[in-house]
């Protein structure tokens, strides 16, 4: 007798690979730039500080924390956006000025 | 009015720049040029031999005409600049060159100290102090943001 059910395993998304900038302080661990694996439908700024953090290794726990603010799509933001693959981003210290 | 605003990654001399200048200043009474040079010490008294400016591809030269755009509104001038320098620059050699011209001295000098304020704090450079001691990340100073809320009304 087999059971069946309505419920289907779930479906992990497809991966894309994105590519991230680095000015000032946070280039110091990961260099100017990066190449990570994403969903394919986005994820959060928070979501992606945290996994370029996590594949960076322990030394990269809080390199990219609150101070670290990120630019997408040219646009310097604080705010907690979701990005999708394509977008331009980087994550960038304050400034020094010239 | 005309704003001169932009980066160069090659060497910034000034005396080359101010005949161009001059042309773009055509009718004015008078060109203040400020020239900022690369020191050659730091905040702490060590060494520098170097800076190294680093700059986002389009956000940066952006800042540069804003700032640049922003004296023209505010004074009663027909020129303004804002050239910097990008990589590395040497101690001793020039950085940026900020000015203003205008019908009369004051306002040029007036914009000229403007632009010059807020390309120390709102410029998109990210600037390394390098010497023997290693490399040291630059932010504006105290005194920086005091000079620029000068501007604020």
């Amino acid at each position: 007798m087999s059971l069946q059910t309505d419920i289907e395993p779930a479906r992990e998304l497809a991966k894309v690979p994105l590519k991230v900038s680095f000015f000032g302080r946070p280039s110091d661990v990961f260099g100017k730039t990066a190449i990570v694996d994403i969903p394919s439908d986005g994820l959060t700024l928070g979501a992606l500080r945290r996994l370029l953090e996590e594949t960076r290794g322990p030394e990269a726990a809080g390199a990219l924390g609150p101070h670290v603010r990120a630019i997408v799509n040219d646009e310097i933001t604080g705010a907690e956006l979701h990005v999708i693959p394509g977008q331009d981003i980087a994550f960038i210290s304050a400034v020094s000025g010239g | 009015m005309q704003c001169i605003a932009r980066l160069t990654g090659d060497r910034l001399i000034p005396e080359c720049e101010t005949g161009p200048l001059m042309e773009a200043a055509a009718g004015a009474g008078g060109l203040v040029l400020f020239t900022g040079i690369a020191r050659p010490v730091g905040k702490d008294g060590a060494r520098v031999d170097r800076l190294e400016l680093d700059i986002h591809p389009r956000l940066t030269e952006k800042s540069l005409n804003d700032i640049a755009g922003a004296a023209l509104c505010r004074f009663d001038i027909s020129l303004a600049v804002a050239i910097h320098r990008w990589g590395e620059v040497p101690a001793g050699e020039a950085v940026v060159l900020a000015g203003a011209a205008a019908l009369h001295r004051r306002e040029a000098f007036l914009a000229a100290d403007f632009i010059m304020d807020h390309l120390k704090t709102e410029a998109v450079f990210w600037k390394r102090e390098i010497g023997p001691s290693g490399a040291r990340w630059v932010e504006p100073s105290e005194r920086d943001l005091a000079d620029l809320a000068r501007w604020k009304d």
